[in-house]
């Protein structure tokens, strides 16, 4: 026998994994029976049509919604059965989101945007604006800290919700379109970010319908169906 | 976390102005009214306070028969002279330091043509000092001019302003009354509700010179009110029990009856506040019904930020909110708007107030009212309108709370 380092279980292991919504009493089936390991430091893209059930996917790999069955371990801890208030500890804990639509606070400034995830999870406002700091100078906006939404480009926009998703310092990155709203030439900055950040180390799944997007990832995964394909 | 929330709150309601001030009209309004009720409730009490003051607190005040009538079911009890003089002497009331007691019936006066309604009061001398009454000009009758049935009369301050302009040019005037001639010889300062409220002409002449003229045959030797002044530190209560015991002993009533109505001036002071806690219940169940249509006002705003602001929340919830921070932070919204609504409602309400002490005080300058700030209201307005900022806050924020992240960032 002998001695072997305890391998280092994936970031996400999920088997089996099903979800349907229903649109009143039709039954949509999102996810139907997904198995899917993702490595930590991993730059994962998800693409597929739509409906095919890769946005649902997301959802339930963030912790936004349960499963109906199935496992998910996610760093080697089963959190299938968490309820809402500890997913939602969670996803302030290991994980960072960017969406397409930006989902920034009005007539705030982006210094307090990036600080408000660090509120919830208890920071005192002092701090949570210094780390809030620290991560809008990684996105070159030192110079913007003090600007509301309306007043940054659409790129500007997005890197202050890059910003947002590294404060808490996740596990984690989810990325949903998170060029679909931008032009080609600021898509590309967006996505050099994102490159880099995986450069350093941090894990990437990233939702997206645009092939050039997708072949920023390590790791292409196609979903159809609700299920994972080989071919795209 | 609960000053970023308390931030957030005014940075949505100073985004939205117009809406915010007409939702929060109805908690003006009805914090107004509170502090305006209240406020205007202690102004006037004081007010009172210091008038029963100016007459002395420590009088007693008795009718009788005559234009009080019978209370109850009894008969008129007649009181006399010779019931005065035995109740001034009496063993049990040794307390009375002074007392007078007298006739008064309504007369029309005339003056250079003129023609005044006025109440005549027949009393004794000590009538002027039982109520504290200050000369401005001339003198009070005498006793002598009592026993003699001078026609003497002593007018108060605003009666001899309005014919008169001074009270110097008022005395040695003669006036006639009833056809009867009378010389005025003196002018007294009224008390400040008797001259402005009433808005009554009351002059004071002789007991048995008012009786002579005015009262029937058979009322000659009557008198229809007493004033009876107690030594100070007398037990009130003990005081007035002993004199309906005598009154009712003197004059021969029957007993279980009640032929006497005997108020002292501090009952005076108890009428007051019950007439006007009523008043203010009153007014505060109208500012009840305005504060609840205000917070259904405040719950309807609430729903439509909750809607309107959907995909915040799921923002909030994505990014690790819980439900507990989600209902936390809309309540401590609609708090913040029925707060601010009732800080201007209490500035509305005392700036109301003030406006009208300063108009009374215009009209009726004799009056000279105060204003008086009840540290309580503005407290009670504050408790009263977190209070509400809660109760109707509560429905909206619970509801927030349960929305669902995903639904909520996909929210159209």
């Amino acid at each position: 026998m002998t001695e072997k380092e305890p391998p280092v279980p994936p970031i996400i292991h999920i088997r089996r994994l099903t979800k349907t919504y229903w649109n009143g009493d039709v039954a949509i089936p999102a996810v139907r029976g997904v198995d899917l390991d993702i490595e930590e430091g991993d730059f994962v893209s998800l693409t597929g049509p739509s409906g095919s059930g890769k946005s649902t996917l997301m959802n339930l790999l963030a912790f936004l919604d349960a499963p109906d069955s199935g496992t998910y371990q996610f760093g080697g801890q089963d959190i299938t059965a968490f309820d809402e208030d500890y997913r939602a500890e969670l996803r302030n804990a290991v994980i960072g989101f960017v969406f397409q639509q930006f989902f920034l606070l009005a007539r705030t400034t982006a210094l307090d945007n990036v600080a408000m995830p660090l509120m919830y999870a208890g920071k005192k406002k002092r701090q949570a604006r210094e780390q809030a700091y620290d991560v809008l100078q990684k996105v070159s906006l030192e110079h913007r800290i003090y600007h509301n939404p309306n007043e940054l480009s659409g790129g500007q926009q997005q890197r202050v919700c890059i910003a947002r998703a590294l404060v808490n310092n996740p596990r984690i990155i989810f990325c949903d379109e998170p060029t679909g709203n931008l032009d080609s030439k600021t898509a590309k900055e967006i996505m050099d970010i994102f490159d880099k950040l995986n450069d350093e180390g941090k894990t990437i799944v990233m939702v997206t319908h645009e092939p050039s997007i997708a072949k920023h990832a390590k790791t292409q995964l196609c979903m159809k169906d609700g299920k994972m394909t080989e071919k795209c | 976390m609960l000053i970023t929330h308390i931030t957030t709150s005014f940075r949505q309601l100073l985004a939205n102005k117009g809406k915010s001030a007409l939702t929060m009209l109805g908690v003006v309004i009805g914090i107004g009214s509170v502090i305006f009720i209240m406020t205007l409730g202690e102004v006037a009490k004081n007010f009172l306070l210091s008038q029963v003051t100016q007459f002395g607190t420590n009088v007693i005040e008795v009718a009788g028969s005559g234009e009080f009538g019978p209370l109850g079911d009894s008969d008129p009890v007649a009181i006399t002279d010779d019931d005065i003089k035995e109740l001034k002497d009496s063993n049990l009331l040794p307390e009375i330091t002074a007392l007078s007691a007298g006739y008064t019936t309504a007369k029309t006066a005339e003056y250079n043509g003129e023609n005044y309604s006025l109440s005549i009061f027949g009393d004794w001398p000590d009538y002027f000092a039982i109520n504290n009454y200050q000369l401005l000009a001339g003198r009070f009758f005498t006793e002598s001019e009592v026993h003699n049935g001078a026609k003497v009369v002593v007018i108060g301050n605003t009666f001899a302003e309005d014919v008169f302009e001074t009270y110097d040019n008022a005395v040695g005037k003669q006036i006639s009354i009833d056809g009867t001639t009378f010389k005025i010889v003196g002018v007294v300062e009224e008390p400040a509700a008797m001259s402005g409220f009433i808005q009554q002409i009351i002059v004071y002449a002789p007991l048995t010179t008012v009786r002579r003229l005015y009262a029937p045959a058979e009322q000659q030797d009557e008198v229809i009110y007493i004033l009876i002044e107690f030594a100070q530190g007398t037990d009130s209560v003990s005081f007035e029990r002993r004199l309906k015991y005598e009154l009712e002993r003197i004059t021969g009533a029957e007993e279980g009856t009640e032929p006497f109505l005997i108020l002292s001036r501090t009952q005076f002071i108890e009428i007051f506040d019950t007439i006007l806690l009523a008043i203010q219940l009153f007014v505060s169940a109208i500012a009840g019904i305005s504060l609840f249509v205000g917070g259904i006002g405040i719950m309807n705003i609430m729903l439509v930020t909750v809607n309107e602001r959907t995909k915040e929340i799921g923002l909030r919830k994505a990014v690790g909110a819980k439900n507990q921070s989600i209902l936390i932070q809309f309540l401590i919204e609609s708090i913040v708007l029925t707060t601010v609504g009732g800080i201007f409602g209490i500035i509305f309400g005392l700036g109301l107030s003030a406006f009208a002490v300063f108009a009374v005080n215009l009209a009726l300058p004799a009056w000279d009212v105060s204003f008086v700030f009840v540290p309580l209201a503005p407290i009670l307005a504050c408790g009263v309108s977190i209070t509400t900022g809660i109760i109707f806050g509560l429905y909206p924020a619970l509801k927030a709370s349960k929305l669902h992240p995903i639904e909520s960032l996909r929210y159209e």
